[in-house]
């Protein structure tokens, strides 16, 4: 049982293994913080289809193994929130991340009858989870000791049961360690990999800076979210601004985002400038009289009459209509706000 | 191994298939209609087809790739009024008794 993300370890880990004749199955946790998903869930018209793919599929494809895609997104979040060795740089649980799919992959390596783990991990190559005290802890925690093998690293890292047992033969195993990737790069052309995606830090979204900011404010506020839906892709769309505890308003930045957003404006307040080229700016919470004032505002900012004195602005919320003229706020009035 | 930079075919079918069943992913986004897909497929015959509606457009090369690291045969697709039905096809023993891949 593999973890195969699709990226260019997971894809030449699981082929070092089946150059040995081992029989390969993968596996592909959906946590529901995949920027591609986000991406391709907001649709683009000019994103070319397949750099929106699901790579752990097309890894499996060109592999020719199968690739379970497994929903996690609930249990998943708690370890988000709450995890026991921290977050990273940003709100990536990175070791708590890893623990917690190996421990999957063990549940599903007993209920099939496999016999080990592997994954693409690279000693040294991530300065959170990647260095030689964290894949021991990693392994400890996920109950894998001595079941968890990483070809890519295995020369440098203790014999492994499957390696001890004579199943792996070590001397075909690899001893890349460290960040650069000239070694998996030079593995990929010997092996004839001509497809997978370019390295950038992986998909997820949890690494991401502003989404992080975004998803700290949501709960700091105790906004209503459910990882894995249209809640996870909110967050990577448009401007956000925090304008009270209650409520957020998010701006969308282009014609694909506006049509996002416009699906989720049943029973919301959601602002536009009439003809005019308008954002549609969606509420979350309840904004009082006051604060639809101020929400105008943002709109009229970010519509094509930004330079008037005042614009019309309407405000709807199902079937209530709102017509306000205000003036566009600035940006030194906006700041404080922005998430 | 495909080469670098291949495309997917996006032709449509020109005839619509008997479908044994049909899934509506109408509005889920991936990876969901493959979690779904993979969950209906596995309670059907070998042999019966599979009709998945979707309007996520990147499903055009998710379901073959998926259908390809499953064994299943994926028998192409249909576009009708916005939205997408795809048509996967269960390997194993078929009516006629030929074992298929997997």
């Amino acid at each position: 049982m593999g973890l195969i993300s699709g990226g260019l370890d997971s894809t030449l880990a699981a082929r070092v293994l089946m150059e040995q004749g081992i029989e390969v199955h993968g596996l592909n946790y959906a946590t529901g913080f995949c920027s591609n998903d986000q991406r391709r869930a907001v649709g683009r018209p000019g994103d070319a289809l397949h750099r929106l793919r699901n790579e752990a599929l097309r890894a499996g494809a060109d592999l020719g193994i199968e690739v379970d895609i497994v929903p996690v997104e609930k249990e998943y979040f708690s370890i988000v929130t709450h995890p026991k060795f921290g977050h990273g740089a940003n709100m990536n649980p990175c070791i708590d991340c890893r623990i917690f799919m190996l421990k999957k992959a063990k549940e599903q390596m007993d209920a099939l009858g496999a016999h080990f783990v592997f994954t693409g991990e690279v000693l040294g190559q991530r300065p959170m989870s990647q260095h030689l005290s964290a894949l021991r802890t990693i392994e400890r925690e996920a109950g894998l000791e001595g079941l968890l093998l990483r070809p890519l690293s295995a020369r440098h890292l203790p014999e492994t049961i499957p390696e001890k047992r004579g199943w792996v033969d070590r001397a075909r195993l690899l001893a890349i360690s460290g960040r650069s990737r000239r070694g998996q790069l030079a593995l990929a052309e010997i092996l004839e990999i001509g497809e997978f995606p370019q390295p950038s830090g992986g998909c997820c979204s949890l690494t991401d800076e502003t989404f992080s900011r975004r998803l700290r404010d949501v709960l700091a506020h105790q906004v209503p979210f459910e990882p894995g839906t249209e809640d996870s892709v909110l967050l990577k769309v448009g401007r956000h601004f925090r304008v009270s505890h209650q409520v957020k308003v998010v701006v969308g930045r282009d014609e694909a985002e506006n049509v996002f957003l416009a699906r989720h404006v049943a029973g919301k307040w959601w602002f536009e400038v009439p003809d005019a080229g308008s954002p549609l700016v969606l509420v979350q919470g309840d904004p009082d009289p006051e604060l639809r004032r101020f929400i105008a505002g943002i709109t009229a900012r970010y519509s094509s009459r930004k330079a008037e004195r005042e614009v019309d602005v309407v405000a709807t919320r199902d079937g209530t209509r709102e017509h306000l003229r205000v003036a566009p706020l600035t940006d030194e009035a906006l700041d404080p706000h922005r998430i | 191994m495909e080469p670098k930079g291949r495309k997917p075919a996006l032709e449509q079918l020109s005839e619509r298939p008997r479908a044994d069943r049909i899934l509506d992913t109408v509005g889920f986004y991936c990876p969901v209609p493959i979690i779904k897909t993979s969950a209906q497929i596995r309670e059907m015959m070998p042999g019966q087809v599979l009709e998945v509606l979707s309007d996520d457009r990147v499903i055009l090369v998710d379901m073959p790739a998926w259908c390809k690291s499953a064994g299943h045969d994926y028998v192409g697709h249909l576009e009708e009024e916005g939205e997408i039905h795809l048509f996967v096809r269960k390997a194993g023993r078929n009516a006629s008794g030929t074992v298929r891949r997997r």
